[in-house]
């Protein structure tokens, strides 16, 4: 358990706090919950941070601020439909008013609410690290470097979505207020093309998964068997535990995106 | 460690009051132990049954993830502030007894105070808003109805509708 709290006034005072045994501190549903995931001797304390909150448009991006919380983007009129929906993915709304955008991308646990939509939406992730330089980049990028153990140290300061961008999401959990099973997005452009898909597959991680979009990109009217087909080949390591059999979840990880493939086409058409 | 521990400044149920807390403590543990409201129950602490929510400047918390020094310049309430004078029962908190909507009474306190910022809204909801409105609240006892009965009969009653019984 943490012994040391700073509360930051600013970006630059949160980043001048950064030790090794420190922690950002966003909302405080992950890390002031018992048996937390995250073990740390100093909690930064980002609440205070002005520049991290709010919702902006600018030019054809939305800009979400790290610490705007789920509840919050979700009375946001400026939010595109398909992110306020991923935020009420989280169902208790008493953790909707806790939980932030930027903790809940940076934590990327694999039952993560935002992370899936957040890489089918393509989103742009800005960050800082203690140069104090800002640096942005998309999502899966963000991902793949934070997979590499790379920047563990950055301060996400904002989220930028592109609000013509389709994403549809399905959550599988035992309730409404279970953590997540499974929780998949899958993002498409006005055109039915720039097919993007993200997953959050519990106790296996997060994955954007390029093979399926290379699948579905190299032929529009792919089978259902060929899709249930890669599903089944999936490189992940996906265990057979308390949610479930491998088989059963590889089986509705094929369905899953055979019915977003549909859902998608004929959302296209109308 | 001589930053461990920080003056909080905040009102509670109406009153300004300060405390000097660990910068670890959570706010449900500040409210049980220093002002002895124990309405704010201790239950999954990992925010999800909602048996520690209390209003903060009129929006629900889970206080069990809060951190205490958090409500610094905050307003917060809890169940203990819907009491009248005399210990009177509030229009929402009497509709929980009306309606059987208590059992073994844990989650109560945290229902009430989600249904007081329901209620304070001032807008009428239908069912299937209201029982998204209560979902950040597990009931192991009741099954949910008799809740949802008590608030709706509250909310009507308060923006002058006609209840009716099988409403």
């Amino acid at each position: 358990m943490a012994d040391k709290l700073i509360i930051a006034g600013t970006i630059k005072e949160a980043l001048q706090a950064r030790c090794p045994d420190a922690v950002f501190l966003a909302g405080g549903t992950e890390i002031n919950r018992l048996n937390s995931s995250v073990a740390a001797g100093t909690l930064i304390s980002l609440k205070k941070i002005g520049k991290l909150h709010g919702i902006r448009k600018d030019g054809d991006k939305v800009w979400i601020g790290a610490c705007t919380t789920f509840q919050e983007a979700v009375e946001s009129p400026d939010v595109p439909v398909w992110f306020r929906e991923a935020c009420r993915l989280m169902a208790s709304r008493t953790k909707r008013n806790m939980a932030t955008v930027g903790g809940n991308t940076a934590i990327l646990r694999d039952d993560s609410y935002l992370v899936p939509a957040l890489l089918a939406a393509r989103a742009i992730v800005v960050y800082t690290e203690k140069s104090g330089k800002n640096e942005e980049c998309c999502v899966c990028r963000y991902l793949d470097m934070r997979k590499a153990g790379k920047l563990g140290d950055a301060l996400i300061l904002r989220i930028g979505i592109d609000p013509d961008r389709k994403v549809l999401l399905k959550r599988y959990a035992n309730t409404a207020m279970s953590h997540s099973v499974m929780n998949l997005a899958y993002g498409f452009d006005p055109d039915g093309k720039g097919i993007s898909i993200g997953a959050a597959l519990k106790n296996t991680g997060l994955f954007k998964l390029r093979s399926a979009e290379e699948l579905i990109a190299a032929d529009p009217e792919v089978s259902e068997e060929t899709i249930m087909e890669w599903a089944r080949k999936f490189e992940a390591k996906i265990p057979t535990d308390m949610f479930g059999s491998e088989e059963y979840k590889r089986y509705l990880l094929g369905t899953t995106i055979v019915k977003f493939i549909a859902d998608a086409r004929k959302e296209v058409l109308a | 460690m001589k930053d461990q521990y920080r003056l909080v400044e905040f009102n509670l149920n109406g009153k300004d009051v300060s405390c000097m807390v660990d910068c670890r403590a959570s706010l449900t543990d500040m409210l049980r132990n220093d002002y002895r409201l124990t309405s704010v129950k201790k239950g999954c602490e990992v925010g999800e049954c909602g048996a520690c929510n209390v209003l903060i400047d009129g929006e629900c918390f889970n206080s069990c993830i809060y951190l205490a020094v958090w409500a610094r310049g905050k307003k917060i309430r809890t169940l203990e502030s819907l009491l009248g004078p005399n210990g009177e029962l509030s229009d929402i908190q009497q509709a929980f007894v009306d309606e059987t909507a208590v059992q073994c009474g844990f989650c109560t306190p945290g229902f009430v105070m989600t249904a007081v910022e329901i209620l304070e809204s001032g807008k009428v909801y239908t069912d299937d808003e209201l029982r998204k409105l209560l979902s950040g609240h597990l009931c192991r006892c009741t099954g949910y109805e008799n809740i949802l009965r008590a608030v709706k009969k509250t909310m009507y009653k308060r923006n002058g509708l006609e209840w009716k019984e099988d409403n």
